[in-house]
């Protein structure tokens, strides 16, 4: 999470963010920062999923519904982290505001991956995750679709 | 394009930075843009590009032939060139690397011998364009980066903040040069406090 914060941190303290508002749409700047957070995220969950898996002992029924949930939860987290870096970047306190912004943006896919992955713990049916992975998807595109419109007002404020 | 400033005024608070400020700057023109340390020129030029919201009033892009749209420079991108102390570019891409991301991300991609080319423009040896990290060049170098970055898409209206600051005789032939091809093209507004800069410029204010 602290790394996904970091994305818009470090083109305003790095003085790149005027030239990338000059001359990149800003939705291409959003595209960008999002799948660099999702490659960033999948790359991190690709270490420790494994390993607390090992560590923890804690066994799978349902791998396609555990993919799944990670998959959408990965996307939901990426996207909301994502637009909550770009609105804190230029304020102050942003490690604080950051973690006051995100919370109530991120609980509700934290819950519903909680909640999908005990599921996937017990019963090897995708079918038995079929709401957690609605809601998930349901998620992921309204933040996405709130963090494309609304960016362009955060990118150049 | 020309530029067009009406009633423009920035304020911090109840601190007035400057304004009301109106002025036209006409393709083939260099508007200068004078003052003391602390007089506000680089906020104004930044209120110029649309990297700052002006406190009332507003900056207009229209076409000099008259007719077409009024648009502002946040209505686009890659119509205006800056060039400020201000400016950073990727300290870990080469300034060619530097070049071909910011014409990539602008959808107007050019060749590596174009960005060469343009790096040669403003006196930068291309082998070294190609070779040495932006952050491993000396200042003066940076600031020729800056140059041809400000060029780059071959802009409406170049923005020139300072532009010779940590230059030495020959980089400020090369400002010189920047200027006289920017105004084949279009508009030019420099800020400064170097009289030799200034004299370019052919019409102007003082904050």
């Amino acid at each position: 999470m602290t790394g996904l914060s970091r994305s818009f941190v470090s083109e305003e303290e790095g003085g790149t963010a005027a030239p990338l508002r000059l001359t990149a749409p800003p939705a291409a700047v959003l595209l960008g920062k999002v799948l660099s957070n999702l490659v960033l995220l999948g790359v991190v969950s690709a270490f420790v999923v494994p390993l607390f898996l090992a560590l923890m002992s804690f066994e799978i029924a349902g791998v396609p519904l555990f993919l799944a949930v990670l998959l959408f939860g990965g996307i939901g987290l990426g996207a909301a982290s994502t637009f909550v870096a770009a609105i804190v970047a230029k304020t102050a306190a942003k490690g604080a505001l950051f973690a006051v912004l995100a919370t109530p943006l991120l609980l509700p896919p934290l819950v519903a991956a909680v909640t999908g992955t005990r599921i996937a713990a017990t019963d090897p049916a995708l079918s038995a995750g079929a709401d957690v992975i609605r809601l998930l998807v349901a998620y992921d595109g309204v933040m996405l679709t709130a963090a494309f419109l609304l960016f362009d007002a955060v990118w150049r404020e | 394009m020309r530029l067009v400033a009406d009633r423009l005024v920035r304020a911090y608070g109840p601190r007035r930075i400057f304004g009301p400020l109106s002025f036209r700057v006409e393709p083939g023109t260099v508007f200068g843009v004078s003052g003391q340390n602390g007089s506000g020129k680089t906020t104004l030029v930044k209120v110029l590009t649309g990297l700052v919201r002006p406190s009332s009033g507003g900056v207009y892009l229209e076409p000099a032939s008259g007719g077409g749209p009024r648009t502002t420079p946040r209505d686009g991108t890659g119509r205006l060139g800056w060039c400020a102390p201000d400016l950073a570019l990727y300290g870990e891409l080469t300034p060619a690397e530097n070049l071909e991301f910011f014409a990539r991300v602008a959808g107007r991609p050019v060749a590596a011998p174009e960005a060469d080319r343009r790096l040669a423009e403003v006196g930068l040896d291309p082998v070294r364009g190609r070779t040495v990290r932006t952050r491993f060049l000396s200042t003066g170098q940076r600031q020729r980066v800056k140059l041809a970055f400000s060029t780059l898409l071959d802009p409406a209206v170049l923005f020139l903040d300072e532009p010779g600051s940590n230059l030495d005789d020959a980089g400020r032939a090369v400002v010189e040069a920047v200027v006289a091809r920017q105004k084949a093209r279009g508009a030019v507004v420099l800020a400064s406090n170097d009289p030799r800069e200034l004299a370019l410029a052919t019409e102007g204010v003082s904050l």
